[in-house]
């Protein structure tokens, strides 16, 4: 049966009206029949306890008269049954009296004999109350009170229900007059409101659909309705448009095709079989749509590989596109190229048809091919470098990393994915990262700003494995990507600072030098001539005592000077093969005497000899283990090891390739802290209060001038070590020899001594010593009186036994130049070279100046007959 | 000598209390009793005693029961100490008592014989007529069989061949006790019940005679109304001592002197 919209609308209202009508009523009569019920349960359950209260005494004396004039009471309308039971639950009184018999509720038995609270039962037409009779007559009874009867009411819901039944009529009556009107107007407004808009757009639609036309219908509203009435008219405005532009993309779509310059071929799924071509196609294939239409692929043999084709054909099948497929096929002409093919499955007629869309991809695959091999060699070039290169994209991404960067560093891309991680990472202190990636954000912002160049920076990374570098980068923007160069100058920068320390302490060493010389000349006759006034004295006189004060304030005097002339420009050691073991054991036993402090030496007996000036060298040592028991006031422990080493071109310490030999002083002191490490060479520095500051200046000056390496590293609380390289020596042999005849001391008396030297002082001083020693002297106050007078010597047959020259003539012949004269008289002439220490290179390499010795200023007696002793020994 | 006066007067006042001050003793049970002697001797033991006693009806069984509950001091029944009791209770004889069957004064049926009684409760008989009274149903009051105690014992013994009357007879009406049973009969024409000669003769009932022996205190001593019974006092052997001293009263020559005087057979009365 066919129903139209009105109809089923005015069913429906209809419905739901009624559905709506009869829920109300249904729930209004069972809330009014609810209070209904719930007050006679109340007035019940008052009757029945007032009942049982009032026949209590009556129950008790079994006074049926009484019983009935009680139970009178509750003898209304409703009341369809009053009983009272004894306590055995036999009838006792009934009212009316025809249902004496009726008996008790077998749940109000049951139930009574656990409890005694009132109890009523609802039935279909009444409820029914029991409530028990309690006998207590007297107040001092009350506590054995007990239940000697029960009452029973039974009140008729009857009544109710007849109220309910007229009320439910007079409702349902109204009700349904209401339903009524309701749908009525329902319907109409329904119908005015919502149906015939509806059914003015189902004629439109139907038009639509039967006659193909599209019309307007009439919006008379702003609802959904209005909305959907406006919407049709938008759709079907829209439908024009849009057949209007698909016979515009027809046609694109047609033009595109044909003039494609993409290969496009319409196949038929089920056998391959050319339906359409374009003239991309004959452009790609070398066929002309007349000689594919009508055959398949086969026939052509278009296809270099079958197995593409499979594949193709696989792809289509499992998801009815193909994107982006490569393959190689055959032209007409029986040559290759390569096709990006893009393919998908459609319907014509119902028939499964492929469209491809076909791309000659052969340059650009070569050009790929070209471009990655260009890769390939970027990438060698790349990892060939030196430096450490990287690039990262404006994301911050880290995308390449070059093996040298790899390598210094110690970080992979999965370490440093972006820049982010490489900041937190290489700079692991927030206070040198912010101020420094600031710094290098600003200078990248400047560059992109004004189109300059990036300039250089420096900055000190933390490498994966903890240690610090120091680097300088240069960054490059190509391509939206920017590419850094990290070259690592850690070495270059200690070899800068190493140079600029030797040049500092030979600044002041020049400085130094010349204070010291002319202090040493003074101090020679000071010293020399308090010695010589000695030699005179016995120990006991009351002179001797003050003159030996004031020859060892002159020997300290003489000791500032002779510090202040190691590192000084002139101070050249004078050096011979030694034993540095042997040196080192002195040192340590010397200073360590009486101290709290221990020492432990591991030198190897194999360890090289040195070719060092001993006194020096001595020196050094001393001061580094004076310095080292100033460190452990408390006592501790000093740690001397040596050892045997080699040194390549690539070291930091700027010495000559070569065998060295390693000592390491090492103590558990209190420590150098860093910023003191710094200074800690420098002349005049000293965190003691009784310090020159010249000691480790001197020691420093020393070692570099033994083309040696002295460094220190130190922390505190722990210790500090110094660690010494001095040029292992390849005559060893000599050093025995040395050893073996250096205490060899034969006194030699009677001796002509010519003694050279422009400070009278001195020539008065060192004639009185001599005499005192035994020899026969004779001065002169430079050069030329010295050649004169070693001349006479010869030619009188008495040549002098020895002479002592001074270096330095001011204003006359030196010692230098007056011993090339003597010795060219006299190849064997012992001479003596004497000088404020080492104020040329002349002290240090005597033997290369034809000198046999050298006799350092200031000296005393005890100097000079040891220097003679030894030459003319 | 004023001090020890003084003491002497409380000593005496201390020891004069009378029993009022004590708790009252709880009983109930059997409604013969009751209005029979109990109610009255219980009145003049306590104007003796000070002793108050509560005294509740409802029958033997009731009594029985509420004494076994606990709920009350000791009982009154009619019925002898049978196998069901508990061995805990004492049947104590206080007074002699005769069954008899009362109707209502109007019923003009004044004789009644044995056969007739045992008709009535077989329900062979139910109508006044079949008895030479008017053509009206019997209406017969009885108790359940549990609820009926001394009673349905005596029926059973002296009428029934040893069977108890039962609830299932069409002329049978219930009712929970003899009291309710006598006002019933009082107020009802056609009314019948066995009750007890102690309390019958206190209701506006009339009582049958049997074999033209009419129930009476003289005919009942001396046997020729031979349905006689006790009437028990009944207290547990722990009794209260204010429950003994009640008994021992009641057995008293006091107290059979009074329960004589009630107008109905004491102990020693009987011969």
């Amino acid at each position: 049966m066919k129903l139209s919209l009105n109809q089923k609308a005015m069913g429906f209202i209809t419905l739901i009206v009624l559905v709506i009508t009869i829920s109300s009523m249904t729930f209004l009569f069972s809330t009014y029949r609810k209070g209904m019920v719930k007050e006679i349960t109340a007035r019940g359950t008052t009757m029945a306890e007032s009942l049982s209260r009032a026949v209590a005494e009556s129950l008790a004396s079994e006074n049926l008269a009484m019983i009935k004039q009680v139970q009178s009471i509750v003898q209304t309308n409703d009341v369809v049954l009053a009983q009272v039971y004894s306590s055995m639950w036999i009838p006792i009184d009934s009212y009316p009296n025809d249902n004496f018999n009726i008996p008790p509720d077998p749940a109000a038995l049951k139930l009574f004999k656990t409890q005694d609270a009132t109890y009523l039962i609802t039935n279909s037409n009444d409820i029914d109350f029991y409530t028990p009779v309690y006998y207590h007559r007297f107040e001092k009874a009350k506590d054995r009170k007990y239940v000697i009867g029960y009452v029973r009411l039974k009140l008729s819901t009857r009544q109710i229900q007849e109220v309910i039944n007229r009320q439910i009529a007079i409702y349902f009556a109204g009700a349904l007059v209401f339903a009524a009107i309701a749908i009525i107007i329902l319907n109409s407004l329904v119908r005015k409101i919502i149906l015939k808009p509806i059914i003015q757009l189902n004629q439109a639609v139907s038009n639509t659909v039967n006659n193909g036309s599209l019309m307007t219908v009439d919006v008379s509203s702003d609802d959904e309705i209005g909305e959907l009435s406006r919407n049709y008219n938008l759709m079907s405005e829209a439908i024009q448009e849009r057949e209007k532009n698909l016979r515009l993309s027809e046609e694109k779509f047609s033009t595109s095709f044909r003039v494609s310059p993409d290969s496009i071929n319409i196949n038929r799924l089920s056998d391959g079989m050319y339906l359409e071509v374009n003239e991309g196609f004959a452009a790609f294939s070398g066929y002309m749509p007349e000689d594919v239409i009508g055959k398949s692929f086969l026939d052509l043999d278009i296809w270099v590989n079958p197995e593409d084709r499979t594949r193709l054909g696989n792809g289509l099948k499992e998801r009815g596109i193909v994107n982006s497929f490569e393959a190689q096929f055959r032209r007409k002409d029986g040559t290759t190229l390569t096709g990006c093919m893009s393919a998908r499955i459609f319907e014509i007629d119902g028939e499964p048809c492929i469209l491809s869309i076909t791309r000659d991809i052969t340059e650009r695959i070569k050009s790929e091919e070209y471009i990655r091999e260009n890769e390939k060699t970027l990438q060698t070039l790349m990892d060939s470098m030196p430096a450490g290169v990287w690039w990262f994209d404006d994301g911050g991404n880290i995308c390449y990393l070059n093996r040298c960067f790899k390598e210094q560093f110690g970080y992979t891309l999965e370490d440093i994915p972006t820049l982010a991680d490489w900041f937190e990472r290489a700079y692991p202190d927030p206070e040198y990262r912010a101020p420094y990636v600031a710094a290098k954000n600003a200078l990248i912002a400047d560059a992109l700003n004004s189109g300059m160049p990036v300039p250089p920076r420096e900055a000190k990374i933390t490498c994966k494995d903890g240690i610090q570098r120091h680097l300088l980068i240069c960054t490059q923007f190509a391509m939206g990507r920017t590419i850094e160069i990290f070259t690592d100058i850690t070495e270059r920068e200690l070899y800068h600072d190493q140079l600029l320390k030797v040049e500092k302490l030979e600044s002041l060493g020049v400085l130094a030098g010349g204070i010291a010389h002319d202090f040493n000349n003074l101090l020679t006759a000071i010293i020399g001539n308090i010695s010589f006034a000695r030699t005179f004295l016995s120990e006991s006189h009351k002179t001797s005592q003050i003159l030996m004060n004031a020859e060892k304030a002159a020997n300290r005097a003489a000791d500032l000077a002779h510090q202040l002339l190691t590192f000084a420009k002139g101070g050249q050691p004078i050096k011979k093969v030694v034993c540095v073991k042997h040196i080192l054991e002195e040192s340590a036993s010397f200073v360590l005497r009486g101290s709290n402090v221990s020492c432990n030496v591991e030198i190897p007996d194999d360890l090289y000899a040195a070719e060092v000036d001993e006194g020096q060298i001595s020196q050094v040592f001393n001061n580094i283990i004076i310095n080292a028991t100033h460190a452990m006031p408390g006592g501790g422990l000093i740690s001397i090891k040596g050892k045997n080493t080699t040194v390549n071109d690539a070291n930091i310490m700027s010495l000559p390739p070569g065998w060295y030999i390693k000592i390491a002083i090492t103590d558990t002191g209190c420590g150098i802290s860093t910023e003191n490490l710094k200074k800690i060479f420098d002349p005049y520095f000293t965190t003691k209060s009784y310090g020159s500051g010249l000691g480790l200046a001197s020691a420093h000056s020393i070692i570099t001038k033994h083309e040696g390496y002295i460094g220190v590293s130190s922390e505190i609380g722990k210790g500090t070590t110094f660690e010494i390289l001095l040029p292992a020596s390849a005559h060893v042999s000599a050093y025995d020899d040395t050893c073996k005849n250096s205490n060899k001391f034969d006194q030699q008396e009677g001796l002509t001594v010519l003694v050279m030297d422009d400070e009278e002082i001195i020539r008065a001083m060192v004639s009185k010593m001599m005499v005192v020693l035994g020899y026969q002297v004779q001065t002169c106050a430079n050069g030329d009186e010295a050649i004169t007078l070693y001349k006479a010597a010869i030619d009188s047959g008495s040549p002098y036994s020895a002479v002592i020259m001074d270096l330095t003539i001011p204003g006359g012949m030196g010692g230098r130049e007056a011993a090339e004269h003597i010795l060219a008289i006299d190849s064997n002439a012992r001479l003596i070279v004497s000088s404020g220490y080492s104020t040329d290179h002349v002290m240090a390499e005597y033997g290369k100046f034809g000198f046999c010795s050298t006799l350092q200023k200031p000296y005393n007696l005890e100097d000079i007959k040891m220097t003679l002793n030894a030459v003319l020994s | 000598m004023d001090i020890f006066r003084y003491f002497l007067v409380l000593l005496l006042l201390a020891f004069s209390v009378p029993a009022t001050a004590s708790e009252p003793i709880m009983a109930s049970g059997c409604s013969i009793s009751n209005v029979g002697y109990l109610n009255d001797l219980v009145k003049a033991y306590e104007k003796e005693t000070g002793q108050k006693i509560l005294i509740r009806g409802g029958g033997s069984i009731v009594g029985l029961t509420e004494l076994g509950a606990d709920k009350v001091d000791f009982a009154a029944s009619c019925k002898s100490a049978g196998p069901k009791d508990s061995a805990n209770l004492r049947f104590i004889p206080v007074a002699w008592d005769g069954l008899v069957f009362i109707v209502n004064p109007a019923n003009p049926v004044s004789n009644i014989i044995p056969r007739d009684v045992k008709g009535i409760y077989e329900g062979k008989i139910g109508n006044w007529k079949d008895l030479g009274g008017a053509n009206l149903p019997i209406k017969s009051y009885i108790s359940s069989v549990t609820g009926m105690g001394g009673i349905g014992e005596t029926l059973a013994k002296y009428f029934l061949n040893g069977k108890w009357p039962q609830t299932t007879v069409n002329s049978s009406m219930q009712a929970s006790s003899v009291a309710i049973w006598e006002q019933l009969v009082e107020k009802t024409p056609e009314g019948f019940a066995s009750t007890g000669f102690d309390s019958a003769r206190t209701r506006k009932v009339k009582m049958l005679a049997v074999n033209g022996v009419a129930p009476t205190k003289a005919t009942i001593i001396s046997g020729k109304y031979p349905y006689k019974r006790y009437l028990y006092l009944v207290a547990t052997k722990d009794a209260k001592p204010e429950v003994n001293k009640f008994i021992k009263f009641a057995l008293s020559k006091k107290g059979q002197k009074l329960i004589a005087s009630y107008g109905i057979p004491a102990l020693a009365e009987m011969k």
